[in-house]
């Protein structure tokens, strides 16, 4: 039986062609992939297809109810209503709210919670629960997994694939993650610039690239951290950790959100006050200084941070250039020629045309954002950098381009790195020892590549199992 | 933790007690720091010399240290006494409340009008932007953005009462002639109606009707602008999306998935706009010769009287905070976020 089948399908906004031509099936039972890179078209087909927006060509037929899921649950909850009362707005009655939140994995007691007391992947949770409650025969999945723990993301995955099995519902999951729709989907449509590439089954995928592990050199000791720990009252956010990174190393540092990486990563950029510990930098004792009075020592410039999302932390109303000149001023006394001079060359180090000097962030696309925050941290000539989620906000091929930006930057400046991720298969591609966090403690530690094969922490092979296989292959 | 209700709103009545003693040592103090001697303005007579002033001084205290003469107002103060009035030779406080009503039944007619249209004008517009209600909305708001209150009073007895003879004269709040009904609640409103008095009533709204209407474009301006940009915005949130993607009744999106989490933003506004009618009360109050508690203030710093003064700004404070709790709680029961406890 076809769900929906879409065809010719055609839709813009103004002058811009958003879909042109689409056409596809999807039959009960069924899981198509849609894939393709921010942009492509495919969330704007979903929007089509639950008769959100007006196509203005094609047609779209099929038979049954359609629903959709759409990432970032959170945001797409009513915030100031208890999520018993939403799903009774879809039932029509509050009688089998508890029932429907069974069937998602809730407890339900959680009924009178609001979002905001809700982890993000039980928000999706939730989410689901709405749109199961529609009765679909057609699921639609808009990246119902963006923005959650690799190991959230996996159940996430499996419980919509259990409940679509269950009723023999139709889905379509769209997602820029061809790896992942290569494990999980039927069929994968291949969408790029609103139009339909081809249709491809994730047989005909060609096989991962083996990764290339590096060679650490081994330098001399750049940090040394001893049993560094931050206490919120009886919470122990960062409970004990020792580590040394050496200088020009890339160091890994994974862990679900929440396990206190970051906490350790602003104690380190001395953001933050430890409770205990002792951060030893270039043998002298950074801890020794109050969070408030860092940004005046003298190893300021010598010890930078990327933060998660470029966006967020550009100043909206700085241009470009004049970002990654505050640092050089303030830090390293430039003005004049000699500050263009620096900021033009930190530009080609990142690849930003120099035509981007006078933009403002809005103006910039989310990779080039990113880049103008990788030249501001480089900007003072740091030894070592603290990459903090630097990817997380960017969709697959881009994450990409800025972790082949980052290994180039460091072989050729020879900075170091503490790169914090929970993804691991980010931290494969750029770093040579790895050390894995779990709940305020580093729970194992080793060359990246002894990790994978041979996990000694059960909570390590947890994160490992949750990758999915041929993650490398991107679209 | 969230908090309930009640707990929420005791710990947000706790908090107003500094405000208040803060305002009760603040004007006192500054009141002292005016060039202004209270004597001098009584003493004015042919044989009034510095002896008299110096012994009106001593009667009324001023010749005493400030912080002795502030724990004087203080223990007065939570005893009830507000003082006297030099002008009108009454306490403090029976001046006060016999003229809260006149100022509680402009200022509250005000707000009703204010509120109805605010957000009905911003709703219209939100729903419909680019329309003529939307360019009617902004034209209003930036009219009661930009004329100062006493201005559109003046235009609004122009028009009204000089070239269209539609209102009463514009002076107090009944006409002149006409005998008070009796005072239940001080509201002449309320009090017409229920000596069943007709004549009284319409005479009373009459009166009414242009300064709070002065008072009301005042309001309404900020409050159909946020009414309309918070309401834009939640309607283009993601949650309403989802609303409409799982076919909801039209009327639940509008009210629980739309106003409710537009109110947000309009309540935090409103305690704003009421600390402005309570500073645009004054002058309304003068244009009119509305005999209500402004007035009563303006003429007491005119002439230096300071108990009226501190006792006109502790009630201006308390009802400020009065209205602020209100606007807590009701943030409260809006929104369940402001209610964690970190």
């Amino acid at each position: 039986m076809t769900l929906a089948e879409v065809s010719g399908l055609g839709v813009s906004f103004g002058r811009i062609r958003a879909v042109d031509d689409v056409s596809f099936t999807v039959a009960a039972g069924e899981m198509l992939g849609l894939v393709g890179a921010s942009g492509s078209g495919k969330s704007v087909t979903a929007l089509a297809l639950m008769g959100l927006v007006k196509p203005d060509r094609g047609t779209i037929t099929g038979q049954g109810r359609r629903a959709i899921v759409f990432q970032n649950a959170r945001r797409a909850l009513n915030p100031t209503r208890t999520i018993g009362r939403q799903l009774a707005d879809v039932l029509g009655s509050p009688v089998r709210v508890g029932d429907m939140l069974r069937r998602v994995g809730l407890s339900p007691d959680r009924a009178d919670a609001y979002p905001f007391e809700l982890s993000g992947g039980m928000c999706q949770r939730v989410m689901i629960a709405l749109a199961l409650a529609t009765d679909p025969a057609l699921l639609i999945a808009d990246e119902p997994t963006t923005g959650l723990d690799t190991t959230v993301q996996a159940t996430i995955l499996d419980l919509i694939a259990d409940l679509a099995r269950e009723r023999g519902m139709g889905t379509i999951l769209i997602t820029h993650d061809l790896a992942l729709a290569a494990q999980r989907c039927d069929r994968i449509a291949l969408l790029e610039g609103g139009r339909l590439v081809r249709i491809v089954l994730p047989g005909d995928l060609p096989p991962r690239p083996v990764a290339s592990p590096q060679a650490a050199a081994p330098g001399s000791t750049l940090l040394r951290v001893d049993g560094l720990a931050k206490h919120y009252g009886k919470l122990r956010a960062v409970d004990g950790v020792d580590l040394v990174v050496r200088e020009g190393e890339a160091l890994g540092l994974v862990g679900e959100s929440g396990c206190g990486k970051s906490t350790l990563a602003a104690m380190l950029a001395r953001l933050i006050d430890p409770t205990a510990g002792r951060i030893e930098f270039a043998g002298e004792d950074i801890a020794a200084v109050p969070a408030r009075r860092a940004a005046a020592a003298a190893w300021r410039g010598r010890l930078q941070m990327v933060v998660q999302d470029a966006g967020d932390s550009l100043d909206p109303r700085l241009t470009a250039a004049e970002a990654v000149a505050a640092p050089l001023r303030r830090l390293c006394r430039l003005s004049g020629a000699a500050l263009h001079a620096r900021v033009a060359e930190l530009f080609d180090r990142v690849h930003l045309p120099r035509a981007l000097h006078d933009r403002l962030p809005y103006q910039l696309s989310g990779g080039q954002q990113a880049r103008v925050g990788i030249a501001r941290a480089l900007a003072p000539g740091p030894g070592f950098v603290i990459l903090d989620e630097p990817t997380a906000a960017l969709d697959a091929a881009l994450q990409d381009a800025i972790m082949r930006l980052l290994d180039d930057l460091r072989r050729d400046l020879g900075v170091a790195y503490l790169l914090i991720s929970h993804d691991l298969d980010v931290i494969r591609q750029l770093c040579g020892r790895v050390m894995v966090m779990q709940a305020g403690r580093i729970v194992e530690a080793g060359p990246v590549a002894e990790v994978f094969a041979r996990p000694a922490h059960p909570h390590t092979a947890g994160l490992i199992a949750a990758i999915p296989q041929g993650r490398a292959l991107r679209p | 933790m969230r908090q309930s209700i009640p707990a929420f709103a005791a710990r947000r009545l706790l908090a107003i007690l500094p405000v208040l003693a803060g305002a009760v040592v603040f004007v006192f103090v500054v009141m002292r720091l005016l060039p202004a001697d209270p004597a001098a303005f009584l003493v004015t007579g042919p044989q009034g010399g510095p002896e008299q002033i110096a012994a009106l001084r001593a009667r009324l205290g001023l010749d005493r240290s400030i912080p002795e003469q502030l724990a004087r107002y203080v223990r007065d103060v939570l005893s009830g006494d507000l003082g006297r009035s030099l002008t009108t030779g009454e306490p403090v406080l029976a001046d006060l409340l016999q003229r809260l009503p006149a100022s509680l039944e402009l200022t509250i007619a005000a707000f009703a009008v204010a509120l109805a249209a605010g957000i009905a004008l911003g709703t219209a517009a939100a729903f419909r932007p680019g329309s003529a209600v939307d360019h009617a909305c902004r034209f209003i708001a930036t009219a009661g953005n930009s004329l100062p209150g006493f201005v559109v009073g003046l235009c609004l007895i122009y028009v009204f009462y000089v070239r269209l003879g539609w209102s009463p004269e514009p002076v107090g709040r009944l006409d002149g002639l006409m005998v008070p009904p009796p005072a239940v609640t001080g509201f002449l409103l309320a009090d017409s109606l229920l000596a069943g008095d007709g004549a009284a009533f319409r005479s009373a709204l009459g009166h009414l009707v242009l300064p709070a209407a002065t008072m009301a474009l005042f309001a309404l301006a900020p409050l159909a602008r946020i009414t309309r940009a918070a309401l834009i915005e939640v309607l283009a949130s993601d949650y309403v999306r989802t609303a409409r993607a799982l076919q909801l009744p039209t009327r639940l999106v509008v009210v629980h998935y739309a106003l409710h989490n537009a109110a947000v933003p309009i309540v935090t506004t409103l305690g704003l706009i009421f600390s402005y009618m309570l500073g645009a009360n004054v002058l309304v109050e003068k244009v009119f010769a509305w005999p209500g508690i402004g007035s009563y203030a303006l003429e007491a710093v005119l002439s230096a009287d300071y108990a009226p003064i501190q006792g006109y700004v502790l009630l201006v404070a308390l009802s400020f905070a009065a209205v602020n709790l209100l606007v807590d709680i009701l943030y409260g029961l809006l929104d369940p976020r402001a209610r964690i406890r970190p």
